[in-house]
């Protein structure tokens, strides 16, 4: 268990440095800050380093915004918008897991939880920065099954990550090339998460209909 | 800035190279076979990794059981390799599934070349920690790839990349118990 978290960490680190850096990327655009664009000006992806090469004064960080902005095409929307309502029902589905488990499954939920609302934040701030509203997270979400028992919860979460893991390859599927790549690295961290509560690995995360 | 000149003429020399070895060659460089386009090289690159990964596998488990050799990795470690294996048994299956072997340009790149599997070492425990670093790097590869290839190919690509790294903790839960 401890090399499947160690594993998982060094999967969720790479992705907040994605994280972090996609977010801040796009308020450069938007806010035109020198801070911000400095910020942007570290991202690691060709696309980003791009705009910030040119966000070095105001007047072209607010192009860089635009850019952002027409750079989202309608199968990206619908992508990101499939995911970040897939995050948004982990988390929440992750209340209702941790609730049902104690000891070191409740930090891990805990753990998974924050994890899905920070990525959940993030996909809304890209779709922001598109210039899209990603719709507020619903109230309450429909859970696949009863939870009454730790191994309940368990398969709950791993049911989550399911879900988040072919979200995200729909986005590897439609999103343009910077999102194409974020699809990729965040399925391979939900379905890292999902080995883990199942205890077990399957040979497609998130294509469920392939190979059957 | 005496090596420029030098630099120079050996660029030049092998710019020239080509052409004096299709002028030998006459009409037959006309019917040379077009090259595979990089979605179909970055396929069968893929369904080269997965064949290493597939007789690495089977490489450890007839290593687990060999009596002398496995001593004291027990059933539940082979029964892990086994399970692991068919995944990517079937991960191979799809890949050459993706790769139609009458069309021009998967024929214009030959034959696969066979598997290799060099390194594997011998005793249970290193082979094992072995197929953890050579799932982690496999992981990778796959997940660079994504953006190389057509979006259908670059989400099989990017399943297989995450089923293969869910494998890595795994083979290390079962190198410690083995």
């Amino acid at each position: 268990m401890s090399a499947a978290g160690q594993a998982d960490r060094a999967g969720h680190a790479g992705q907040a440095g994605q994280t972090g850096q996609a977010g801040h990327a796009g308020q450069a655009g938007t806010a035109g800050q020198a801070g911000q664009t400095g910020q942007a000006g570290q991202t690691g992806q060709a696309g980003h380093a791009d705009r910030a090469g040119t966000a070095g004064q105001a007047g072209p960080a607010a192009q860089a915004g635009h850019a952002v902005t027409r750079r989202l095409t309608g199968a990206s929307i619908s992508a990101l918008q499939a995911a970040l309502a897939a995050e948004q029902a982990a988390a929440y589905g992750y209340g209702v897991v941790g609730s049902h488990l104690s000891g070191t499954q409740a930090e891990s939920a805990t753990t998974d939880w924050v994890t899905h609302q920070a990525a959940a934040d993030k996909l809304d701030g890209l779709l922001a920065a598109g210039g899209v509203s990603g719709g507020p997270a619903g109230v309450a979400y429909q859970l696949p099954g009863e939870v009454h028992t730790a191994a309940q919860a368990t398969a709950l979460a791993a049911a989550l990550e399911d879900q988040v893991t072919s979200a995200y390859l729909g986005l590897v599927a439609r999103g343009s090339r910077d999102l194409r790549m974020l699809g990729a690295q965040e399925a391979r961290a939900a379905a890292l998460r999902a080995a883990r509560w199942r205890g077990k690995t399957v040979a497609f995360p998130g294509l469920p209909a392939v190979g059957r | 800035m005496s090596a420029d000149p030098t630099r120079r003429v050996v660029l030049a020399a092998s710019a020239a190279l080509p052409l004096l070895v299709a002028g030998c060659r006459g009409t037959q460089v006309l019917g040379t076979p077009p090259q595979p386009s990089a979605a179909v090289r970055h396929l069968r690159a893929a369904i080269a990794a997965e064949q290493s990964m597939v007789a690495s596998y089977q490489r450890v488990l007839a290593l687990l059981a060999d009596g002398r050799a496995a001593a004291g990795s027990g059933p539940v470690a082979r029964a892990t390799l086994a399970g692991l294996l068919a995944e990517h048994q079937d991960h191979l299956r799809q890949l050459r599934s993706r790769l139609i072997p009458g069309s021009p340009q998967a024929a214009g790149a030959g034959p696969l070349p066979s598997p290799s599997v060099t390194g594997v070492p011998a005793a249970p425990r290193p082979a094992i920690s072995y197929l953890g670093r050579a799932e982690q790097a496999a992981s990778d590869r796959l997940l660079s790839q994504v953006l190389l290839v057509p979006p259908s190919l670059a989400q099989l690509f990017a399943s297989i990349s995450a089923s293969e790294a869910t494998h890595v903790p795994v083979l290390a839960a079962t190198g410690v118990t083995s």
